[in-house]
């Protein structure tokens, strides 16, 4: 794998590091986790309809 | 040798790159360090390695100094066993590090540009699009926010009828509904799915089941209608799961079943179509079988 530099395009990088999608939604998922601050991978969320 | 997760640098002590490479090490660590082989371990390295994965939970400023120690221990036992065992291979950390280094550029790329999460949204969408599940379960995906995600289902659940207790004891043909046996809703999403795969299709022969939502949180005031709705976050994407404080009613389906006359039909194959009233029957002939082998076990025992 080519690591790319983070002085380089994020674009160009994204896109050697998504050449597999299992990586870059390994990613997201865990990206998502901490922002959220999610301990339990079990959520309620109110849905107003 | 190279720290990972160190704090010296400022990017590298980001909070959110630390959490998420954090989450990262841990999956990988357990997928490597298998509990089975760990197990059966002699006292000493099995204790070093237990050691070594609880100071990494624990410690934030963790340093790798004893990642290649452990990775020797745990492949000199797999040379040890007469078991087929795959090895650690030799460039692992180095692996660990380019992830560092792909997790570290996304973080700080997201962190200063903005339409960098734009691109990145699209991206995840386009991936997810491919696989029908991801319908199925609301359209969900990680790169969007809480509210974003209530947004979606919201949208999602646009043209299926929400009704309180009261409203549904006054629909008419009330008879004409059964209440699911779970809350499950991703068979409304489903049939939103097989709706749409029909049309493109152009099979109009298919129909798919009409769903109502009976909510009893509502509020008499208002024409909104809340639904607290489960969502899972262990798979590729955000599941959702079922709904709580309400009930999922299908319409009666008047007729005789046909579907095991189309199971040749490829679209519906292709659609991952499985024909629930023969899976109950194998399964009811499989639980027959199981309580004959019962009774004969307990005549025996008797």
């Amino acid at each position: 794998m080519k690591v790319i530099t983070q002085c380089e395009d994020p674009l160009l990088f994204t896109k050697y590091f998504m050449r597999d999608c299992k990586d870059f939604l390994l990613f997201a998922k865990y990206y998502f986790l901490t922002t959220n601050n999610i301990k339990n991978p079990n959520i309620e969320v109110e849905v107003e309809v | 040798m190279q720290r990972l997760l160190s704090s010296e640098n400022s990017l590298l002590g980001d909070a959110i790159f630390r959490g998420t490479f954090s989450l990262y090490l841990d999956k990988k660590f357990s997928d490597t360090f298998l509990k089975s082989v760990v197990d059966t371990m002699s006292k000493g390295d099995r204790e070093r390695i237990n050691c070594f994965l609880k100071e990494f939970k624990c410690n934030d400023d963790f340093s790798f100094e004893n990642l290649n120690i452990i990775i020797k221990i745990y492949n000199n036992h797999i040379d040890g066993t007469d078991n087929y065992l795959e090895k650690i291979e030799e460039n692992y950390l180095n692996k660990l590090q380019q992830v560092e280094c792909s997790y570290l550029n996304i973080c700080n790329s997201l962190k200063t540009n903005k339409n960098y999460l734009r691109d990145l949204k699209q991206k995840s969408e386009q991936l997810l699009q491919s696989r029908p599940i991801f319908e199925v379960v609301g359209n969900l995906h990680y790169l969007m926010t809480i509210d974003e995600i209530k947004e979606n289902l919201a949208s999602s659940l646009k043209n299926v009828r929400i009704l309180d207790p009261y409203e549904f004891s006054n629909l008419n043909f009330c008879d004409q509904w059964f209440e699911c046996k779970s809350s499950d809703i991703s068979r409304i999403f489903g049939a939103k799915y097989l709706k749409r795969k029909f049309s493109e299709n152009n099979i109009l022969s298919f129909d798919v089941p009409e769903f109502i939502i009976v909510t009893e949180n509502y509020n008499l005031n208002s024409n909104k209608k809340n639904l607290k709705v489960k969502i899972h976050f262990g798979k590729d994407f955000p599941v959702a799961h079922s709904i709580f404080n309400a009930k999922i009613y299908s319409r009666k389906i008047i007729g005789y079943p046909v579907a095991n006359q189309h199971q040749g039909n490829h679209i519906l194959q292709h659609l991952g179509y499985i024909d629930l009233v023969e899976m109950m029957a194998i399964l009811s002939k499989i639980v027959q079988v199981r309580h004959s082998l019962l009774i004969l076990r307990l005549i025996v025992l008797t």
